[in-house]
């Protein structure tokens, strides 16, 4: 900056009182004179606000130099307060590299995480929560119990399970609902509509669902949902705002990927172990082509409202294309043989037990 | 009051005005939006430090601006401490509380009931301590502002009025938002000059009684009719779509019922809100001198939230980023101070600031800019 020995009238302010002082300044040496007041310029930082110059000082914070608009320019080599230097560069990049490997961690390690600390979870905790869901998605009231119906749907349940049970002890609650739908919520809860039943075509159809939702059971898949709720969503969403929230949504559909994979699996293993026909579960996903089967290891809320659409076309579906699930199941279906998993009788009163 | 020599330094009271650009407000607004994308989220404290820089310099009082000395680390810590004190317990109550009690319904009416009250209560706690935030980081020739409290006095306070609103079936709003007004500004300090308020509710009943009895009874009116007429469509009735037709003919009817009716209310409510402005702004005084005024017209925010609303969907969105200019300017545009100014009276306060950003208020989406 060129000196300026030629003095020229500003405003100081000095933090004390908002009386403004004329004062006569000058630049000379490295050094900027206001008055009686001399700064090293290396001590001063400008802001600008449109036509206005403000020079702040690095050692006063409540000290202010107003510059007539006829001068601003003579400033140019002083740093701006709210420029960006080298040192703000380091802390933006090391912030972004900080955020990317978190990012990294949680969505190749997340799933990882989850697993290792999703049989951890307290049992009467999960039991507390899966209970909450039930109450919410099948209240009491709406519960579909006639005896038969309800004993057809326990042999189903015995003949699924294998002998020495499931990770928990698992209640299947039928909900007079008619939406399609099926979920497990924590706590070995599986949750049935009414309306998967109704549609159904084979009892094996149901008990396809059924195995699905037994094998989010015996993978922790509910349990997991919980922890990246509880642990993961409240933080990302708290700083992140919206876009955290669409973040947390795509690490939720690619773990929920995931799950349904892991959950087909298990109950492939679960049909094959009972002799029942996984062809019920295969023609299940071809009738539902394009309707998403809503559910998965999280008590969601997708069935919960009464739509009077009745069926909901997942636009962002959590779920593995429908086509290729269907093709697992029918090429599991023929390598093992069979027996019905009940009577037409037994059918019959399953497909009742709602109506008392 | 003043001695005679003292009259002799007082001049008029600074003029308000805002002159920043919305071109300028949006250029820096969509840099944030891309950092604010490339770092998940995390960046959008730092951006709104950076627009409220810029919004506070271009308004000036008496020919210089006004400075935001906020920082988004600041904003980022508020964030953090609310997740760690708020969100986090109540997560774990929620968890915790069916546990202990034995009945799941009472277990889920009592958690709900603790989570409702606990915000309302957070909810005033969170606008003092966003007052008392925004005042700490504004300054003006040198002189800082401020609040006395911290916010939990402010919050009770706030609560009892919530619980009279609620009470009264939202009646009591004039009553109570005067008196939520008045308290706060009873707080605040410029420099070493106080704030008063004596607003009163007298002028605003007759605006909100006409919201209330033209919106609130016939939406209950509308409802029952509605539900009388279409309820059978939307009962249980086995598998199956109900008619396509009388389905839409409801959800058809009830949209325009909802909006004319919305479209009414809106109308009215701009009537009441201005009269809410001009008596609290216009009843409240800083130091001994000088008054404030706000000179606005039900015409103007009418069109003030059209215009929001055209941006918004013109745009497909994009425009919200101008929201928080176009209200900071509506604001500043009609703000007027008058009275005597004495300078030598305006000292620095002697308040110490905060040190972490409003992270409560935002954490409930309460926050206005």
């Amino acid at each position: 900056m060129r000196s300026m020995p030629e003095a020229f009238e500003a405003r100081l302010f000095d933090g004390v009182s908002a009386k403004a002082r004329h004062v006569p300044v000058t630049i000379e040496d490295g050094w900027l004179r206001a008055g009686n007041e001399a700064v090293p310029l290396s001590d001063l930082r400008q802001v600008r606000a449109g036509s206005t110059l403000t020079l702040h000082r690095t050692d006063r914070q409540d000290w202010r130099l107003i510059i007539p608009a006829d001068h601003a320019g003579d400033f140019r080599g002083i740093a701006g307060l709210h420029a960006v230097t080298g040192r703000h560069l380091l802390w933006i990049a090391g912030s972004a590299a900080t955020v990317a490997l978190i990012a990294a961690l949680l969505w190749f390690g997340g799933p990882t995480i989850l697993r290792a600390l999703a049989p951890r979870v307290p049992a009467e905790v999960a039991r507390s929560v899966g209970e909450q869901y039930v109450g919410m998605f099948a209240p009491e009231s709406r519960q579909c119990r006639s005896p038969a119906g309800r004993a057809a749907l326990d042999r189903m349940v015995a003949r699924l399970v294998p002998p020495q049970g499931l990770v928990e002890p698992v209640t299947v609650t039928v909900a007079d609902d008619p939406t399609i739908n099926a979920f497990a919520v924590p706590g070995g809860q599986v949750i049935l509509y009414r309306g998967l039943i109704n549609q159904a075509r084979s009892p094996e159809e149901v008990a396809g669902v059924l195995a699905h939702e037994f094998g989010h059971v015996q993978r922790y898949h509910a349990n997991q949902a919980l922890i990246r709720h509880f642990g993961l969503g409240i933080f990302i969403e708290g700083l992140g705002g919206d876009i955290g929230s669409l973040a947390s949504t795509g690490l939720f559909l690619t773990h929920t990927r995931t799950a349904e994979r892991e959950a087909d699996e298990e109950a492939a293993r679960f049909l094959r172990r009972s002799g029942i026909s996984s062809s019920g579960l295969a023609n299940f996903f071809s009738r539902m082509g394009g309707y998403g089967l809503a559910g998965g290891g999280k008590g969601d809320e997708k069935g919960s409202a009464a739509n009077p659409g009745r069926e909901v076309v997942d636009l962002l579906s959590t779920h593995p294309p429908d086509r290729e699930r269907q093709r697992f199941f029918a090429q599991s279906a023929r390598s093992y043989a069979s027996t019905p998993v009940l009577s037409p009788a037994e059918w019959k009163a399953l497909q009742e037990i709602c109506s008392s | 009051m003043m001695a005679e020599s003292d009259a002799a330094e007082a001049i008029e009271a600074p003029a308000v005005d805002f002159n920043g650009l919305a071109a300028d407000f949006f250029l820096i607004q969509l840099g944030n939006l891309l950092l604010t994308i490339i770092t998940f989220g995390i960046y959008r404290f730092w951006g709104k430090a950076r627009y409220r820089r810029f919004l506070w310099s271009r308004t000036t009082l008496d020919g210089d601006p006004l400075e935001y000395t906020g920082t988004g680390f600041e904003l980022f810590l508020g964030a953090i401490l609310v997740i760690l004190l708020v969100s986090i317990p109540v997560g774990v109550l929620s968890l915790v509380l069916p546990l202990v009690i034995p009945s799941k319904e009472i277990a889920l009416f009592l958690t709900q009931f603790i989570l409702i009250l606990g915000i309302y209560w957070l909810v005033g706690v969170g606008q003092y301590r966003s007052w008392r935030y925004l005042f700490s980081r504004t300054v003006w020739r040198g002189i800082r502002s401020g609040m006395t409290g911290q916010g939990v006095a402010y919050g009770n306070f706030s609560f009892g009025l919530t619980l009279a609103q609620l009470f009264s079936l939202g009646l009591a709003t004039p009553w109570t938002t005067t008196k939520r007004w008045n308290r706060l500004v009873r707080d605040v300090r410029i420099g070493s000059l106080p704030m008063a308020s004596d607003a009163t509710p007298d002028a605003l009943w007759k605006p909100f009684l006409l919201v209330w009895i033209t919106v609130a009874l016939p939406l209950l009116a509308f409802s029952g009719w509605f539900a009388w007429r279409f309820g059978p469509l939307f009962a249980e009735q086995g598998p199956g779509p109900g008619d396509p037709a009388e389905l839409l003919l409801a959800i058809g009817i009830l949209y325009v019922g909802l909006i004319v009716l919305g479209l009414v209310g809106a109308m009215l409510f701009a009537q009441y809100q201005s009269a809410y402005l001009k008596e609290t702004f216009g009843k409240t005084w800083i130091g001994e001198t000088m008054a404030l005024r706000i000179d606005v017209t039900t015409w103007e925010i009418i069109r003030y939230y059209l215009g929001n609303i055209a941006l918004v969907m013109l745009t497909a969105g994009l425009g919200m980023l101008l929201l928080p200019y176009r209200y900071w300017a509506f604001m500043a545009r009609r703000i007027r101070i008058e009275g005597q100014y004495r300078e030598a009276e305006l000292e620095q306060t002697s308040l110490a600031a905060p040190v972490q950003g409003d992270g409560l208020l935002d954490a409930f989406d309460a926050g206005s800019f």
